[in-house]
């Protein structure tokens, strides 16, 4: 029992240190991309890929004195970085802009299946339909990324990166900031504070930002 | 004996007159009958159509199965924004922050739904009753006419005996228990062990029968970790599923299985959002020699076009 227990605390102990030392890489990360440095994640080789990606979803709850607009279906899924495809659904969220806060939200959500994987180096890739409109498309796929990268966190593993398309990167950035995610540093790191990491990256390569979720700051 | 001859023909043509003012009159009255009886079915078919325009408004592009979507899928997005909550303020303290913030914007996200649930009632229920007096006219119902005896006004409709209602089982009877709604229920042990209790706990709000949640319903809420969410309401309404990605279309319903919910009035009170009607068209009749006036009654029961498939159909 007690060689138990100390099994326990040991496993708990290991994941407070994993946590101060992600804490760490982010803080890193972030005081790398306000002084114009090379990310510290460049040469992550990573395992495991989560691709999403959004349909509109024309007319749905489309009723007079609605208070909601611009409804989207996105679609999580997982798969091998190696191969490059992300087949196994994970998850299946409905994002729309709530017309009194004038901001894109989750609003349903549903599980399809568990992450599979803990530990992992994980790619996030967003991908956009071109049938959609791109603005509120931009809006709804961000408000779906802090959850995504929340729960992979929260299983262990380490989230390289949020790929987003060339194109459409400074909408993306402009989109995390309204959720949370910045690049301005305030105030001091600690677990207490609280600091969840993200490197928004454009593909193909050309831009990047360290980000981290600092909810004082939302724009 | 001429005489007498000739009375008698006068007779015959006294009887003659009687008979046939006798056979006018009852030729009349039969054609009244007649009438009245064309009348009542125009007016049964008037009453079928004027229910199914009402009962088609209720549903209309599939707003309820999308809004009973999105209630219970709000439902299952708390219920993973509590559990990441409880798994971050256990073992990754660096990520509470964010972890509590979604797990509040989940929390608004129902009240916010709850609030457009309400919205979407009272905007269906007022088109229902347009849709119902727009189709009065157009539904080739009997206007107002006299023929020899009697005499008839427009039909209209008998709102004291119309009503919002829903689908009860069959054999359920009128206030039996009513078909699920077309929600599948969430797979909560996908979240773990915390998940496996949520599925027990969730079996209540199942319809075993059908596996999918009960129509007219609040689910109640066991937020993992213990947060505070039971004051929140999540309704769901009856409605006929998708199966098979079959579509229920609109249809007349009997008496029997019509599960009277409200009255048929703008803002009634209404738990849920009602999906079939009751329609009672009124045609008064009057007795043009006795003054005598009657109605002719007839009934419409209709339920709205069921479910489409769900966005999210993996």
């Amino acid at each position: 029992m007690s060689i138990q227990n100390g099994c326990k605390e040991v496993s708990m102990s290991s994941k407070i240190a994993r946590t101060i030392l992600l804490t760490a890489v982010s803080a890193i990360c972030a005081w790398a991309s306000s002084s114009s440095m090379q990310p510290a994640n460049a040469e992550i080789k990573y395992e495991k890929l989560v691709e999403i990606n959004a349909e509109e979803m024309k007319g749905y709850l489309n009723y007079p004195n609605s208070g909601l607009s611009d409804f989207f279906h996105i679609v999580v899924k997982t798969g091998e970085a190696e191969t490059g495809k992300a087949e196994t659904p994970y998850e299946d969220l409905v994002a729309c802009k709530v017309k009194s806060t004038g901001k894109a939200e989750i609003i349903a959500c549903r599980r399809l299946a568990a992450f599979d994987f803990n530990d992992k180096q994980v790619k996030v890739k967003v991908k956009l339909s071109s049938q959609a409109q791109n603005d509120a498309q931009v809006r709804a796929l961000a408000a779906a990324i802090p959850h995504l990268v929340l729960e992979l966190f929260l299983k262990d593993n380490f989230v390289g990166g949020v790929y987003v398309p060339t194109g459409a990167y400074e909408s993306f950035k402009s989109a995390l900031a309204t959720q949370g995610f910045t690049t301005s540093m305030k105030g001091s790191y600690s677990p207490r504070t609280s600091v969840t990491p993200l490197v928004l990256q454009s593909e193909p390569a050309a831009r990047f930002d360290s980000l981290s979720y600092q909810p004082s700051l939302k724009k | 004996m001429r005489i007498t001859n000739r009375s008698t023909s006068g007779n015959i043509i006294v009887i003659c007159a009687v008979v046939g003012f006798i056979v006018l009159i009852i030729g009349l009255w039969v054609l009244d009958i007649f009438w009245l009886h064309l009348l009542s079915g125009k007016e049964m078919s008037a009453a079928e159509k004027v229910a199914m325009a009402a009962a088609v408004a209720l549903n209309k592009d599939d707003n309820i199965g999308q809004m009973n979507y999105v209630l219970a899928h709000s439902r299952e997005l708390l219920y993973c924004s509590r559990y990441d909550e409880a798994t971050a303020s256990e073992t990754h303290k660096s990520q509470l922050l964010l972890a509590q913030d979604l797990a509040a914007r989940a929390k608004q996200v129902v009240t916010i739904l709850e609030k457009e649930r309400s919205t979407l009632q009272n905007t269906r229920m007022k088109e229902s009753i347009e849709a119902a007096k727009n189709a009065i006219a157009s539904a080739g119902s009997p206007g107002s006419a006299t023929m020899a005896g009697i005499s008839t006004t427009g039909v209209s409709l008998d709102l004291s005996q119309c009503s919002f209602g829903c689908l009860s089982k069959d054999g359920a009877g009128p206030n039996g228990e009513v078909i699920p709604s077309n929600i599948e229920p969430s797979s909560f042990s996908k979240l773990g062990d915390a998940g496996k209790d949520l599925e027990e706990y969730d079996k209540e709000f199942v319809d075993k029968q059908a596996k999918l949640y009960k129509g007219n319903t609040v689910l109640g809420m066991n937020p993992p970790g213990g947060g505070d969410d039971t004051e929140l309401t999540i309704k769901l309404s009856s409605l006929p599923p998708c199966i098979n990605n079959y579509i229920s279309p609109p249809h007349l319903i009997q008496a029997s299985i019509f599960n009277k919910m409200s009255p048929f009035e703008e803002n009634a009170l209404c738990t849920y959002i009602p999906t079939a009607v009751q329609i009672v068209l009124k045609l008064d009749v009057k007795e043009t020699q006795s003054g005598k006036s009657s109605s002719l009654m007839a009934p419409g029961i209709a339920v709205t076009g069921g479910a489409s498939p769900s966005p999210a159909k993996p």
